[in-house]
């Protein structure tokens, strides 16, 4: 039981790091320009589109993956630089409606440009049954066994070291201590000397960079692509974020951990007895469990309190 | 002097003497008793053990160096901040029983008669002047909700009524002419008015300036002078004012109150206050040598 | 009330154009678009006066869409009981995000409403993938009833509701509810609860939004839940894409964005054939219209049309100083 439990939890794996690199990316670009970016799955899909089109022209994913992360960082220096900057006194609500137009933009330039195939042809980042080796890794344990997907674990090495990286730069580079002041003060740190345009435009390059590999990863666990193929990853890192409190880096990515986790715990509910329907509730319980907790904290769990004053 | 020694006792025994009956005759010129008033926020003691009282229809000063914690005490009276501890006792008229202001919602606060403006004028831009007055009417109003939707006879009628007191407002302060305009992109002169004259469309009994001269230049200020006087002696209503400009506070006041860091420094008429030595050091700085 | 007058005649008039030999299909479509019209204008209020932003509408659409099915279809009960069952439930749950729209505010709000909403839909889906209702069972008054009478229904329903919000708009609620957006703290020391008014901003957003999901149910009578975008975060956005083209402030400005988001796609592109080959290129086009218009001009459509007037006012005024000189 214990070690079929440990399975299923490790079956969330992908799911984590997707989650993380999304909610990672959104918290970014709510720092350093207050906004959520609700074009962050469209950027993202729009990046994996460009990853599967080179590919049916022969590109391998792996290789075709950096070209997508480039074309979707172009598009977050775009929005940026073209629509944030000339819009810069757009109050906080009308910068998410604009991002929900590009929603919608992309929305109708991904069939335009790529056409609407029924399915498109992708793999992951390493394709193990084209060259003979099984995708998943089977360890024997305590007479159970232990099932991990080999794409789940390159994606989750990738992402460790990915957002291992930023986290070091943040914490210890110049360009860290950039981005953390103009998160907490744009205008004060832009008086101190630091070029803020620079910043947010790193930003939201690094961001829809992140999305698009983060939508690569979920592709190659073979789903299905389409525009919308990652609008519930983004309600969960968006949940993440709030879950995490957006005050801190690191709790988002915590709430992205926990999110995808207690899926998979309660859908392991469903081998008691009694249970067996639970499967059907899964997303409608662990959402219902993040909004007490949020109800009960609401600045998230790493949250810092900010007292208004009058 | 009878009063002075009743007031000593206030800060010293706290509760049980407002409950005597001898004392209550005494206690009811007051309009507001803040006893032993702390408000920390984490470590900071921005209020820390004030004690004070306002005389019914006097016009009260509150000064301070930045930071003394003038309009956090404000705040605890008009329940924007819970105190930590410490009470405000407030009395509507002199025969009113006390009503400790903390078991007092803070939407509620306005219906006992304490109105307030805020530092940086909070006019609502999107609405003309005289709708702004309207709004601060608004506990005046009986309409239900249903009512308001099919807009029945009876809203129409509370609504001329408030507007007939709005327009009355106006001409008082002389802003009929702005009655129209939109808040947004009015003078600050203006709006400092507008708030003010906001503060005078709920039966006031107390009313809470908090730095009414702010932003304003000599005349305004001049003007503003008079506007308060002309208010106390209309509306018969107390005072109570935090301000910077000196020479307003000087000049208006009844009675004015100095805090520093949270903590009573000197309280007297302005004579008092300018020659007492505290105050000198408060604002200006120990001497060195 | 002048405005209200505008408001019935335009009311007679959308009733009127099922009898003017326009095509089924144009009415059907006008039909549905009133249907998120009435969404819009519940959340106009919201966001407009409010000062609230809510990304939950489609979970509220489909509440009143589930009520419907089960008491039209499963109990085969009549539609007036549908209403007041939906009425009453969206009441109870707008009071609810109403309360914990005071401990929780702006984005951080936005988001847990989109968590409420995915709540909904994935409860949907749990319970029944597909609901449809027969047009047999559909009975008003013991009369049967066609997609005509539905369509009436919603015109009545679309004008009352619009009446009642620019009452309540223009009543010292509306004025409250105005300066609780612009500073809460203000409107407190002036006496106005923020519950108060806040509940009252998500129950009107939030039965509005079921009472729509209700008459889309009767009107369209066929829902796949699991694969609809009705009940996605995509009619969320358009909602609001559509308030804020139009001008939240403004309740018939709001109905025009609708009018631009939902109705010119099905009433007119879909005669023209380069729209029906690539139907992606309006959704392109709204986009880049929001965008714009977000940008340029916050006020909305609305905003737009004011300036308009504003200058032909001062154009005819001048020609006529001209005139007299």
């Amino acid at each position: 039981m214990l070690v079929s439990f440990v399975s299923t939890i490790l079956g969330s794996l992908l799911s984590v790091c997707i989650t993380c690199l999304l909610a990672f990316a959104v918290t970014l670009i709510f720092r350093t320009s207050t906004t959520t970016n609700f074009a962050q799955s469209s950027i993202a899909a729009f990046g994996c589109y460009t990853v599967a089109w080179l590919f049916a022209k022969g590109l391998p994913v792996w290789l075709g993956a950096p070209v997508g992360m480039i074309v979707g960082a172009a598009f977050g220096i775009f929005i940026d630089n073209f629509i944030f900057r000339r819009g810069r006194y757009v109050g906080i609500l009308s910068k998410q409606i604009i991002t929900m137009g590009f929603v919608s933009v992309f929305f109708g330039a991904i069939p335009l440009i790529f056409g609407n195939p029924e399915s498109i042809p992708f793999e992951p980042l390493y394709n193990y049954t084209k060259h003979g080796v099984s995708p998943n890794i089977v360890i024997e344990i305590a007479g159970g066994e232990l099932v991990v997907t080999k794409h789940a674990l390159i994606s989750a090495t990738i992402t460790l070291v990915v957002l291992g990286a930023i986290f070091y730069l943040l914490k210890n580079s110049k360009w860290g201590l950039s981005v953390r002041t103009t998160a907490s003060n744009e205008q004060t740190a832009q008086l101190m000397g630091i070029n803020t345009h620079k910043v947010t435009a790193i930003s939201w390059a690094l961001a829809a960079a992140l999305g698009v590999l983060s939508a690569v990863m979920y592709a190659g666990s073979g789903v299905m692509i389409s525009a919308t193929f990652m609008g519930a990853i983004q309600v969960n890192a968006f949940l993440a974020c709030i879950l995490g409190g957006f005050s801190t880096f690191y709790g988002p990515i915590i709430g992205a951990i926990i999110i995808p986790v207690l899926a998979n715990a309660v859908g392991f509910l469903a081998n008691f007895k009694g249970l067996e329907g639970i499967g059907r509730w899964q997303m409608v319980i662990v959402y219902s469990i993040i909004l007490l907790v949020i109800l009960i904290k609401p600045e998230g769990l790493f949250g810092k309190k900010i007292v208004k004053k009058v | 002097m009878n009063r002075e020694v009743a007031s000593i006792n206030l800060q010293n025994a706290g509760s049980e003497i407002i409950d005597t009956k001898a004392q209550t005759e005494v206690a009811g010129s007051n309009i507001i008793e803040v006893e032993n008033l702390c408000m920390y926020f984490g470590g900071i003691k921005a209020v820390d053990g004030l004690s004070f009282e306002v005389r019914r229809g006097e016009i009260f000063g509150l000064i301070g160096p930045n930071g003394a914690g003038k309009t956090t005490v404000f705040n605890c009276i008009t329940q924007f901040y819970r105190p930590t501890s410490g009470r405000v006792l407030y009395r509507s008229t002199p025969e009113a029983e006390a009503v400790d202001l903390s078991t007092v919602k803070i939407h509620d606060v306005s219906t006992l008669g304490i109105v307030r403006t805020f530092q940086n004028v909070e006019v609502v831009p999107e609405l003309s002047v005289l709708d702004n007055l309207r709004i601060a009417a608004y506990r005046s109003y009986t309409s239900s909700i249903l009512t308001q939707m099919l807009h029945l006879p009876k809203l129409r009628r509370e609504e001329d009524k408030v507007t007939a007191k709005a327009m009355e407002v106006l001409e008082f302060l002389g802003l009929t002419l702005y009655k129209d305009f939109y808040a947004h992109g009015l003078p600050y002169g203006i709006l400092k008015k507008v708030e003010i004259a906001r503060t005078l469309m709920s039966d006031p009994k107390l009313i809470i300036l908090d730095e009414p001269a702010a932003g304003l230049n000599d005349t305004e200020t001049e003007e503003l002078i008079g506007i308060i006087g002309q208010i106390q002696e209309k509306y018969g209503c107390t005072i109570l004012l935090v301000e910077h400009d000196m020479g307003l506070v000087m000049k208006v006041c009844n009675r004015i109150l100095a805090i520093s860091f949270g903590k009573h420094l000197a309280l007297g008429t302005p004579e008092e206050i300018q020659a007492s030595p505290e105050v000198q050091r408060a604002y200006l700085g120990e001497e060195e040598d | 009330m002048k405005k209200n007058y505008i408001t019935i005649a335009a009311g007679l008039m959308l009733a009127a154009l099922p009898f003017v030999g326009l095509s089924s299909s144009v009415v059907f479509a006008m039909g549905t678009t009133l249907i998120f019209a009435v969404m819009t204008i519940g959340f106009s209020f919201l966001m407009g006066y409010g000062g609230l932003a809510s990304l939950g509408t489609a979970g509220f659409v489909g509440v009143g869409a589930y009520i419907a099915y089960f008491v039209v279809e499963v109990y085969k009960l009549p539609i007036s009981v549908a209403f007041l069952i939906t009425v009453a439930i969206s009441l109870v749950m707008g009071v609810l995000v109403g309360f914990i729209s005071l401990r929780i505010e702006g984005i951080y709000l936005a988001l847990l409403t989109l968590g409420l909403s995915e709540i909904l839909r994935n409860t949907f889906v749990s319970i029944k993938a597909t609901i449809k209702i027969n047009t047999s069972t559909l009975k008003m008054l013991g009369m049967p009833v066609g997609e005509l009478h539905i369509y009436l229904l919603i015109v009545a329903v679309f004008i009352v509701l619009m009446l009642i919000t620019t009452n309540l708009i223009n009543s010292p609620i509306g004025r409250a509810l105005i300066s609780v957006k612009n500073s809460p703290s203000a409107a407190q020391a002036m006496g106005i609860s923020l519950l108060k008014h806040r509940v009252l901003a998500f129950v009107v957003s939030t039965v509005f939004a079921a009472v729509a999901g209700l008459l889309y149910m009767l009107y369209v009578r066929n829902i796949t839940t699991s694969s609809t975008q009705l009940f996605s975060i995509i009619t969320s956005l358009n909602i609001l894409g559509a308030a804020v083209i139009g001008g939240a402030k403004s309740l018939w400005g709001s109905t025009f964005g609708t009018f631009l988001i939902y109705g010119i796609q099905s009433m007119f592109l879909s005669k023209i054939k380069f729209f029906v080959q690539n139907p992606a290129f309006i959704t392109m086009l709204t986009g880049v219209l929001i965008i714009i218009i977000v940008m340029f001009y916050p006020g909305g459509l609305a905003q737009i049309a004011m300036t308009l007037k504003y200058k032909i006012k001062n154009l005819s005024k001048k020609t006529n100083v001209g005139g007299a000189l």
